[in-house]
């Protein structure tokens, strides 16, 4: 059994290939993010992969790769979202490494890499990861998202520490990860959102809210509130269809049992 | 031009209706690509909705002492699944002035449409809380008169209890 780091903070590689993650070790999703991280740790040093990717992997929890040529960032369509920005044009991204940090795995040893968020140009979209040795930055619309520091020994020298700065990213466990806030009478209209995409007016009080980001697993918490009105009650409930990472059905029910239109609001927590 | 939405066409002209979320579009996403992903991952969902379903059903029909309740749960979910299966379904795009005059809270079930055709109210169907106010006006009827009769209103009453209507 691995000894995993007790918080996801305080992150330190693995010393050998016996601490690599079995699947028998994961018993709960807390223990599966901490695998995660310690896997990227192992993957830094067995692989020879770079800490930039490492790092990337850490931060956006899909999979980004990172040319060791080039230094060139390609993310799958659609799904590169941070500092609840999102950029779906790959060309928009781009990668900014500092001295002696590259795509290859050559960090230094004993180093603290700070990491920088930086959207140079919001009409574009376009945005770009910054590794810088200097803690002090004067980027414009910059967001410090963590730092790396590096073991004094290997070559390229295994990541010792993960520092994360940003408690906006998905991997919070603690954060609402969607809500909507939706008017169902009539022609149904979303008032505000965050991470749903759409919702679909099935009939009468029966609603299925998309999420623009899909859940980790169909294990997320969900909570809302139907508005009450002269003619309806104000109970909100499942269907009894599955619950799925991407999607959530729900009804409106009146006192007297039967679905009713109303005002609804709904927000769900969970892993992603 | 107001809200955009697309009308897919279900049995009976029946209608599942997607609502973009305005804030789901991205930075640098033209309103065209914005729409058409968001429309499909709808449909998307439609699908793997129906699939997990189904399988949540099998794995509780397989278990050696399945739950009657939530088997019969699942067995409507299934069933609500694929009546509401956007997957193949034609649809035409609509803005809220698309949508008849007389549209409300009241009379969602009875909004039906075709494809290419305007949406209307079909006032020939009958509404679950219309089917149920009849049962109600009878049995207040019933309870309005000099000498009810108990037993006439008790079945009225379970009627109401069991959403028999």
């Amino acid at each position: 059994m691995s000894s995993y780091p007790t918080a996801k903070k305080d992150f330190k590689a693995p010393v050998d290939n016996e601490d690599d993650i079995k699947a028998s070790d994961i018993v709960t999703l807390q223990q599966e993010n901490r695998a995660i991280q310690d896997f990227l740790g192992t993957v830094s040093k067995v692989q020879n992969i770079g800490l930039a990717t490492v790092l990337l992997d850490f931060r956006q929890a899909v999979a980004i790769t990172v040319a060791a040529s080039s230094d060139t960032v390609t993310v799958p369509a659609q799904r590169m979202m941070i500092d609840q920005r999102a950029c779906v044009n790959a060309a928009n991204i781009s990668l900014d490494l500092d001295g002696n940090i590259d795509g290859s795995g050559s960090s230094a040893a004993s180093t603290t890499y700070y990491v920088y968020a930086v959207d140079d140009n919001v009409p574009a979209g376009t945005f770009s990861m910054k590794f810088r040795t200097s803690n002090a930055d004067n980027f414009t619309g910059e967001r410090k998202i963590g730092s790396v520091t590096t073991a004094s020994s290997g070559s390229p020298p295994n990541i010792e520490t993960i520092t994360d700065d940003d408690a906006t990213t998905a991997v919070e466990e603690k954060l609402v990860k969607a809500w909507v806030m939706a008017d169902g009478t009539g022609t149904a209209a979303i008032q505000d959102s965050f991470n749903v995409s759409s919702i679909t007016d099935n009939g009468t009080g029966d609603y299925t809210v998309t999420f623009d980001t899909d859940f980790a697993n169909a294990f997320y918490a969900t909570a809302g509130l139907a508005m009450s009105t002269a003619t309806q009650g104000i109970q909100l409930r499942k269907q009894n269809t599955a619950q799925v990472v991407g999607s959530i059905n729900i009804e409106v029910l009146n006192t007297a049992g039967t679905n009713g239109d109303a005002e609804f609001s709904l927000m769900a927590i969970g892993d992603q | 031009m107001g809200y955009k939405s697309r009308v897919y066409y279900l049995a009976n002209n029946e209608l599942s209706i997607v609502i973009p979320a305005p804030k789901s579009k991205r930075i640098g996403e033209s309103e065209q690509d914005w729409l058409e992903r968001v429309y499909a991952k709808a449909v998307s969902e439609s699908q793997k909705r129906l699939d997990a379903t189904r399988f949540n059903l099998l794995f509780e029909q397989q278990k050696s002492m399945p739950n009657p309740k939530k088997l019969t749960g699942l067995a409507k979910g299934v069933e609500w699944c694929e009546n509401t299966l956007l997957v193949g379904k034609e649809f035409d795009d609509k803005t809220d002035v698309d949508y008849p005059s007389e549209y409300n809270d009241e009379n969602r079930e009875k909004l039906r449409g075709e494809k290419g055709q305007p949406l209307r109210i079909d006032n020939t169907v009958v509404t679950q809380a219309e089917k149920r106010k009849t049962v109600e006006d009878e049995l207040d009827a019933e309870l309005a008169k000099q000498s009810p009769s108990a037993v006439k209103a008790i079945k009225l009453n379970r009627k109401l209890e069991k959403k028999d209507y």
